[in-house]
């Protein structure tokens, strides 16, 4: 607790030190500089290299480990400079002697002069070497970064049997590259900035300029300018902080592992916003119908993903309505169940100890804590929450008359119905609960006044001022094109409305290549 | 785009009727004693009700989820409150929108269905879609205490049975509404089926034919299964069944499959005097011939068809007589067809309806088409 402490005690001091503080002509003053900027700070390399062609010289590199490339700093500055054989008259001037290392000596593209302390600090931390030179008052900032990233590698969270298999990694510029591979034209643009008051996370705006709507992108900026946090380590930080409706359970913004996917939204008008260190793009504005498209859906046949698409909208609202509706059912409208099916639930629920709703939320909860408990532990011992789920949860809890059979179907079905929408577990977990509770207290008018509330909810909602539910309800062909069904790709010839809308045109007709 | 507005409008329309059957009370599926079906008889000696239901018995386990049934029987003033006092019996409340069949006694039927049938249909908990029986036995609980040999419960069986009535057509089909609907309207008389126990090698089962004749609420006659059938001729109630036709020797040899059936009813003023003209089309099927002749030719198959429609119009004329002399009860309905198509004339026979009928002029006029015979063309050949 101590050390910490001091740590604290001494960083403040640090940060004490004027960053107006100019540089001094005296590479030890410099060097004490630093070393008394990066106390306590293991990471910091200060390496001084002489020259002796002559006169002495003498210079300073100043870098942290493990983010610079040590092969680069040894064969583009320190050997170079070692080795240049200066002569007499290069030695009068300083100014002159550090022109002539950056143009002539230093063996590597990005080098930029700099006498700010703060700049040269940053750079540091950043994983740039800083070149001093003692008798100027001045320094080189030299791009030598180098650091371990992983390696790319099919995304996790979005699978797709077919399809590209790349994701994203942690790493800002390599997530970067996998867009710019995919789209090679001069109109997407990247713009970053930094973030977070002491992380100083980079975060990049990715977008085309002929398509993105300047609207959007203004007010995505002016919300990132008024983010306040002292560091953010995933877009998911983001996501909150400059989201709409900040009450709202449902996303207001994507995110998606797959470069392709992002890359899809950005040729849509959408604008993607990335970080260093998170493999999670974020695409806004977003709509509703985007919960139920899945990147594979663009890729097989349209009916296929037709069809499919049609399966996770069923899903979503059978995922919510299933546990509501059958305690609706059986607890208040029990003549709108056919009767051998009610025989059947009655004779289930005989001698179940509990009200079918306490049942119901024994069911459910233990089903989200076998979700989240899959979720957390290490895949090596995967298997257990299986077994313990299956076997020991259903069938034994029924066999003991803890709950009914017919609670463990609807349960099972609740639950594999929400499997089909992963973007929208969280949020259906509590329209679930409320439509429940609703249907415990009034039956199926409870229900219906639950749905209608979250319908309500959802038409209130919009993301960067584009409506949330955005052509849903609409019967327009083109409404319905991307969202209740897949269209072929041949058909799809312009961008969704509100958000494409600079160059609504995505091909020039419908026409069929391949059809005479 | 104009269709599809106005299917999604009806589609809203069909969900809001969802909200319309909700129950504002909360209880639990097994803290109810579902009712399948109940008897109402009448006691001779204290004239109380005596109300039976037949109470589904559901016994717990997974393996067993066969439902039994059990017999539970109260007697009281009023309908109402023998099924509350029924609580005292099961310690649940009954639960009625599952019933199915009401059987009646013939004493009840005959002294006014109005006193124990408005309960059921006025109660909030109960449903009016239930079938309606009248006994033919002398108590309606003994049919519904039948320890049938299917060990079902019957209340349940006899639902089946009814909705497969249709290709018998020897009882009519009617439910609580239609029953009080026919009461209520001028000019129409109401049946219901009549239930009998069926006895064979000493296992007794339920046998649902013919039907009882009321006149306003009260039950004033029989007619047995073919008479019914002929009846549901006569005013266009057949779905489906089988004629039996004679051969030329006034032997029964051929057996026609109704596919459809039509009937017009037509009243004609002549004279400032009614007749009613009953025309019926039946398309059939032949689906039996019992002799090896050979029926092919085109007459063959027109004398039989000659045969059936004039068997048919002999046996709908019959009927018809039967209720104008022995019940002065029209079930057809015709004065509901002559109030619709000379209502002027219907306003001065109204009110002496009953008498009117009697002495009302009906002719009949039968067609029988065959339109296929099933899966041959032709009768079985024998060998040389």
């Amino acid at each position: 607790m101590k050390n910490t402490d001091a740590a604290l005690g001494n960083r403040q001091d640090a940060s004490k030190i004027p960053s107006s503080q100019p540089l001094s002509p005296s590479l030890d003053d410099n060097v004490a500089l630093f070393r008394r900027i990066f106390s306590n700070d293991g990471t910091l390399r200060v390496r001084v290299i002489e020259n002796n062609y002559g006169t002495l010289l003498r210079c300073g590199l100043i870098y942290v480990d493990g983010m610079t490339d040590q092969d680069l700093i040894q064969n583009g500055i320190t050997k170079p400079v070692m080795t240049y054989p200066f002569k007499e008259e290069d030695h009068g001037n300083p100014a002159k002697l550090m022109e002539k290392i950056r143009m002539e000596i230093i063996n590597i593209s990005d080098i930029m002069v700099s006498t700010e302390l703060d700049e040269l600090v940053g750079a540091v931390v950043g994983g740039k070497t800083v070149f001093l030179l003692d008798g100027y008052a001045g320094a080189l900032n030299i791009n030598a970064q180098g650091w371990q990233t992983r390696a790319i590698e099919e995304p996790t969270t979005e699978k797709a049997v077919r399809g590209p298999r790349e994701g994203f990694t942690e790493s800002l510029i390599v997530n970067l590259t996998l867009i710019r591979r995919r789209v090679q034209n001069s109109d997407l643009k990247f713009v970053f900035s930094d973030i977070g008051t002491r992380s100083k996370t980079q975060t990049c705006i990715c977008y085309l300029e002929s398509l993105a709507s300047p609207d959007i992108l203004a007010e995505l900026q002016g919300r990132l300018a008024q983010v306040e946090i002292d560091h953010i380590l995933d877009t998911g930080y983001l996501a909150e902080l400059i989201r709409d409706e900040p009450y709202s359970p449902f996303e207001m913004m994507g995110s998606t592992e797959r470069p392709d996917t992002a890359v899809s939204k950005i040729m849509e008008g959408r604008i993607a916003l990335m970080i260093e260190g998170s493999p999670f793009a974020l695409t806004l504005p977003y709509v509703f119908v985007e919960n139920f498209q899945a990147s594979e859906d663009y890729y097989v046949n349209y009916y296929f993903a037709s069809f499919n698409r049609f399966l996770r909208v069923i899903g979503a609202f059978m995922s919510i309505s299933i546990p509501a509706v059958y305690v609706a059912l059986v607890t208040y409208s029990q003549e709108m169940v056919p009767t051998k099916l009610l025989l059947s639930i009655a004779a289930a629920r005989l001698s179940v100890p509990f009200p079918t709703i306490i049942e119901a939320l024994i069911m459910l909860t233990i089903f989200e804590i076998l979700r989240e408990a899959g979720a957390r532990i290490p895949t090596t011992i995967g298997q257990a929450v299986s077994i313990v789920g299956a076997l020991v949860l259903g069938q034994a809890a029924v066999d003991a008359r803890i709950v009914s059979a017919p609670m463990v179907i609807v349960v099972g079905l609740t639950g594999i119905t929400t499997l089909l929408n992963p973007r929208l577990t969280g949020p259906m977990i509590i329209v679930r609960l409320i439509l429940l509770f609703a249907a415990f207290f009034l039956g199926i008018y409870g229900y219906f006044f639950g749905l209608l509330g979250l319908v309500i909810h959802l038409m209130s909602l919009r993301s960067f001022g584009v409506s949330y539910m955005l052509g849903v309800g609409s019967i327009r062909p083109q409404d319905i094109k991307d969202a209740a069904i897949r269209a072929p790709w041949w058909d799809m010839y312009l961008r969704p409305a509100r958000i494409g809308t600079r160059n609504m045109k995505r091909k020039a007709s419908r026409k069929k290549a391949g059809s005479r | 785009m104009r269709r599809a507005l106005r299917l999604l409008t009806l589609l809203l329309c069909m969900a809001l009727v969802l909200c319309l059957c909700g129950c504002w009370n909360y209880t639990e599926v097994d803290d109810m004693s579902i009712v399948a079906g109940v008897a109402i008889d009448k006691d001779a000696a204290d004239g109380k009700i005596q109300l039976t239901a037949e109470i589904v018995d559901i016994k717990g386990g997974l393996n067993q989820n066969q439902a039994g049934f059990k017999m539970l029987s109260l007697k009281g003033k009023t309908m109402f409150e023998i099924v509350r006092n029924m609580i005292s019996l099961t310690g649940k409340k009954l639960f009625w929108s599952h019933a199915k069949a009401i059987i009646f006694s013939e004493a009840v039927a005959r002294e006014g269905l109005i006193k124990t049938m408005d309960w059921y249909s006025r109660d909030t908990e109960t449903r009016s879609d239930v079938f309606i029986f009248v006994s033919s036995e002398p108590t309606a609980r003994e049919i519904l205490n039948l320890n049938t040999s299917k060990k079902a419960i019957l209340s349940f069986e006899l639902a089946q049975m009814m909705s497969d009535e249709k290709f018998t057509s020897t009882a009519p089909n009617v439910e609580i509404w239609d029953f009080i609907d026919k009461l209520e309207t001028s000019g129409n008389h109401a049946v219901a089926p009549l239930i009998y126990v069926h006895e064979q090698n000493g296992k007794k089962n339920e046998r649902v034919n013919g039907c009882a004749i009321f006149s306003k609420d009260k039950m004033i006659g029989k007619l047995n299964g073919k008479e019914t059938k002929n009846m549901l001729f006569a005013k266009d109630g057949i779905k489906g069944g089988v004629l039996a036709v004679n051969d030329i020797h006034g032997v029964p040899t051929y057996s026609l499959e109704i596919l459809s059936s039509r009937t017009k009813v037509k009243p004609k003023l002549v004279n400032g005097k009614l007749s009613l003209q009953v025309r019926t089309v039946t398309r059939t099927g032949l689906d039996e011939v019992m002799t090896t002749k050979d029926f092919s030719g085109n007459e063959g198959i027109s004398s039989i068809e000659e045969r059936a429609s004039k068997a048919l119009r002999q046996d709908i004329e019959s009927v018809i007589r039967k209720l104008q002399q022995e019940y002065h009860a029209d079930i057809f309905g015709y004065g509901e067809i002559i109030h619709e198509h000379q209502p002027k004339v219907w306003a001065k026979l109204r009110d002496n309806w009953d008498n009117e009928f009697v002495k009302l002029d009906i002719s009949v006029d039968s067609k029988v088409i065959i339109e296929n015979t099933a899966k041959t063309s032709r009768s079985i050949r024998l060998g040389d």
